[in-house]
């Protein structure tokens, strides 16, 4: 706001300072020989009444930065926060004692709005400024920047002492608001406005509480297993100590819920960027029609296999077939053959799941399952001669050699190498459905693309193989994500070896005992038998929640009560005043 | 481009029929705007509008049941329902204010964000994860969508205030009366409205968090920045207690208070703290 000048109390505020504290005042002013003994503050622009409450915050920061190299020990936070607040109570009390003027500076309502602005800077500074990192990480991320935001305790805003002392002028101020208008905020109609000010009060001394006694951590625990301390953890160093429960935990049981398993074919897309959009899921359904590719690519999928537990039938053998323009011939690994129309091929190794290692320049073999089968081939004309030839890949998988001639590696051999394990010799049937009971989902899908002969492909979900699709689209056979529907412990509270309860406990549906209230965290997908626990005790509990309370009934009292009177309503309107332009129109 | 078209055109029923008719809604209110007094077409835009929302409830009902579980999960769903709590208290505010520049921006709006969840569109319905699962689930999300719609039409309105200071809006009491108002008097009544709705939703978020995760407040950046589009309309209420906030100012913090919500609702991605956030829409 650029108001240059505020003005003081004024529209229901102004009828409460009719109260106690004004009559106080005039007799201070009587008193005074300069005629005004409040702080000139609210006579100053907010932006200097914010730049001087900064400065404030500057003096707490850097009584922050004399405790922490004074008090080393996990009760420093607590012990910093219990001083400021002290240091802040004594200077204002001070302050009111010589002449009032910080007392009523945070009773007007300017100071109100430079305050709540101050809180929204410093949160959003917290919210641009990684939180709660470690020393290390914190240097390594801001690297130079690092020790200029941490002596400005950005590093961790929300818990420092200046961000604290912020939090306690609002309290203090919301007290004194409170306190100087009481007689007019004890009218029914202006109880909500009461309500909305203590509650803030309730809220932020709940977490004042909380914040310097309350405890969490974990507790983890085995099946059968049972523990009576959880290891708290302190805010900031992360370190963790063993904290007594008062009672012990047994886990008698871990239940982890799943949502029924579901695969699905997704097409996704790819940008320049690299980053991926799934753009359709289709069920898996035999001879559905599956995939998005790009419009006016005329390719075609459709499903012709469902297999739940695929199990190749080809292993590292099968039939090597190499085809060129006027025949075929069946070929075997390490002899040499001369082609009827005279090109030379040396047949030298064969890939069933090719890769190229860019590491060692090497081709290699992911696994012996016949997913992308390959030769490796050396050709030479007639009369050349064959050693002086380069190895060359024959790829079965017309997507690779359509990949490879898009790289700018077309083949340049004439021939076109196929494996065929079976007497129909489609890849796809090197697949077959193995025992039952396991599982190994996948589809046979049939490709077609206008110009090329149908082809059959075998998505494996476990492989997360994508077929190209062409135009930046890649199709995948995969498990539909996030599948942990809930996880729930059965725990019994012992003591003295006795269960004194036993009661399940999930996400969303803590326990609380005797104060404690303990949580469903976290689950082990490799051990069943595995339950994270958490433990939190805060005694300041009940007073947020009953803050909270206060202040949501508070704020609709006020709004729904105080609010009946039109906001700016006009006396008189100016006749000229059109109600034309859309407006209006009311019959 | 193309891409769009295509995710658009496997949207079901529901979604495109709301989307053309909040287009229709669009061009009928532009309609009343250029012909002065033209009441019935008022009227007609208003059904036409009141359809519009009743096919943005279908369209969340039929994905409710379709998904077995309250479709308020990604940024795809959570703008259907913007657009269904936007538009119902839209129908709402009618009843008392005829406003055709609010009608235009809000069924504008309605095209404007359905147009924006085509480019959000889930191919699949996402499994609700554990967190999730609870009873203040539908309360936390319904309120805050309530209270960013009210935050959009005092946005509305505080535009309309800036740039036709001096226009005057009817109100329809209950017994029959008429009163005037300016826009920023209009935008004042819906700011109390989205206070109200603010404070709920913050409160509610604060008490679920409670009991999912063991602790009413994280500091995670989506609370912050709810806690700091709070503090502006916070700020905007105390300010009114000062004779110097004048309507303009008032009308110039609500533009300030609009853009903090939408980067509440649709910027958290953007800041660096992010990944800290468990708040985060998926596919952003």
């Amino acid at each position: 706001m650029k108001t240059k000048r505020n003005d003081d109390h004024s529209g229901p505020s102004a009828a409460a300072t009719a109260g106690p504290g004004s009559t106080a005042a005039s007799k201070v002013t009587a008193e005074s020989p300069t005629g005004d003994r409040h702080l000139p503050w609210h006579r100053l622009s907010y932006t200097t009444q914010m730049i001087g409450l900064l400065l404030i915050l500057g003096v707490a920061s850097a009584v922050q930065t004399g405790l922490d190299l004074a008090v080393r020990s996990d009760h420093a936070l607590a012990f910093r926060a219990t001083i400021g607040s002290g240091v802040v109570i004594a200077v204002g009390l001070a302050l009111q004692w010589r002449g009032r003027t910080v007392y009523h500076y945070l009773s007007t309502v300017q100071a109100s709005v430079v305050l709540l602005g101050t809180v929204l800077l410093g949160t959003v500074m917290g919210t641009m400024v990684l939180q709660g990192l470690s020393n290390k990480e914190f240097s390594e991320h801001y690297g130079a920047a690092a020790p200029v935001l941490n002596a400005l305790f950005l590093d961790d805003v929300f818990h420092s002492l200046a961000f604290m002392t912020l939090l306690f002028l609002c309290a203090a101020a919301s007290a004194v608001s409170v306190i100087r208008r009481w007689h007019t905020l004890m009218r029914w109609k202006n109880v909500g406005l009461l309500a909305t000010h203590v509650s803030i009060l309730v809220v932020l001394g709940g977490g004042l509480i909380g914040y310097l006694s309350a405890k969490k951590g974990m507790v983890h625990l085995q099946v059968g297993e049972s523990k009576e301390e959880f290891l708290a953890k302190t805010p900031r160093s992360g370190s963790e100590k063993a904290e007594p429960m008062g009672f012990a935990l047994r886990l008698d049981r871990f239940e982890l819920d799943k949502y029924q398993q579901e695969f699905n074919v997704y097409t996704y897309s790819k940008d320049e960027n690299g980053k991926y959009k799934v753009l359709a899921s289709d069920h898996a359904a035999l001879g559905a029609r599956v995939g998005a590719p790009a419009p006016g690519t005329d390719t075609e999928l459709r499903i012709t296999r469902i297999l739940n537990n695929a199990t190749p039938t080809a292993q590292a053998g099968g039939t090597h077939v190499l085809t060129f323009s006027g025949g075929s011939k069946t070929v075997v690994l390490g002899q040499n053959y001369t082609m009827p129309n005279g090109l030379q091929v040396a047949v030298d190794g064969y890939f069933p799941d090719f890769t190229f290692d860019m590491a060692s320049h090497k081709a290699t073999s992911r696994s012996n399952v016949p997913r992308n089968p390959t030769l490796a081939v050396r050709t030479a004309l007639p009369g050349a001669d064959l050693k002086d030839a380069h190895p060359q890949y024959l790829f079965a998988r017309e997507d690779m050699r359509d990949m490879m001639a898009g790289n700018g590696h077309p083949d340049e051999t004439g021939l076109t190498y196929s494996l065929q394990a079976s007497a129909d010799g489609k890849l796809a049937s090197a697949w077959t459905e193995g025992m039952v009971g396991q599982s190994n989902p996948a589809i046979e899908v049939e490709v077609r693309r206008a110009g090329h002969a149908a082809q059959k492909l075998v998505l494996v979900a476990a492989d997360e193989e994508p077929i190209d699709l062409g135009s930046g689209r890649m199709l995948v056979y995969g498990e539909k994500p996030n599948m942990v529907k809930n996880y729930q412990s059965t725990i019994s509270v012992m003591r003295n070896g006795r269960a004194l309860l036993t009661r399940v406990i999930k996400v969303n549906d803590p326990l609380v005992f005797e104060g404690i209230s303990v949580y469903q965290a976290n689950y082990d997908p490799k051990n069943p038998n595995y339950s994270g626990l958490e433990i939190v005790r805060d005694p300041g509990l009940p007073l947020v929640n009953a803050g909270f309370w206060i202040l949501m009934l508070g704020t609709l009292h006020a709004v729904a009560l105080r609010n009946r009177r039109m906001p700016w309503k006009r006396p008189q309107l100016p006749s000229s005043v059109a109600t034309a332009g859309g407006v209006g129109g009311v019959a | 481009m193309n891409e769009l078209f295509e995710i658009l055109l496997r949207q079901n029923a529901w979604f495109l029929g709301a989307l053309t008719l909040f287009g229709v809604a669009t061009v009928l209110y532009a309609t009343v705007l250029w012909r002065n007094h033209a009441d019935r077409l008022h009227s007609a835009a208003s059904w036409v509008f009141g359809a519009a929302a009743l096919l943005s409830l279908g369209f969340i009902a039929s994905r409710w049941l379709e998904a077995g579980r309250p479709p308020f999960k990604s940024l795809y769903e959570s703008l259907m329902l913007f657009t269904a709590c936007m538009s119902i208290l839209y129908v709402s505010v009618e009843r008392w204010y005829r406003i055709a520049w609010l009608g235009c921006a809000t069924s504008a709006m309605g095209v404007g964000v359905l147009g924006y969840a085509v480019s959000k569109a889930d191919a699949e319905i996402i499994n609700l994860p554990a967190a999730l699962q609870s009873g203040w689930f539908v309360p936390h999300v319904v309120v805050y969508f309530f209270g960013y719609s009210a935050v959009f039409l005092a946005f509305v309105a505080a535009a309309l205030h800036l740039i036709k200071p001096q226009q005057v809006v009817t109100l329809r009491t209950s017994d029959g009366q008429t009163q005037q108002m300016t826009f920023a008097g209009f935008m004042h009544k819906t700011i109390l409205l989205a206070f109200v709705l603010l404070t709920a939703g913050l409160i509610i978020g604060a008490i679920w968090a409670k009991t999912a995760w063991g602790d009413y407040w994280v500091w995670d950046p989506k609370e912050n920045w709810a806690l700091i589009s709070w503090l502006v309309f916070a700020i905007y209420l105390h300010l009114r207690l000062t004779k110097a906030f004048s309507e303009r100012a008032a009308a110039i913090l609500t533009v300030i208070g609009f853009a903090t919500i939408s980067f509440t609702y649709l910027g958290m991605h953007l800041l660096p703290t992010a990944e800290q956030s468990e708040h985060v829409y998926q596919g952003n």
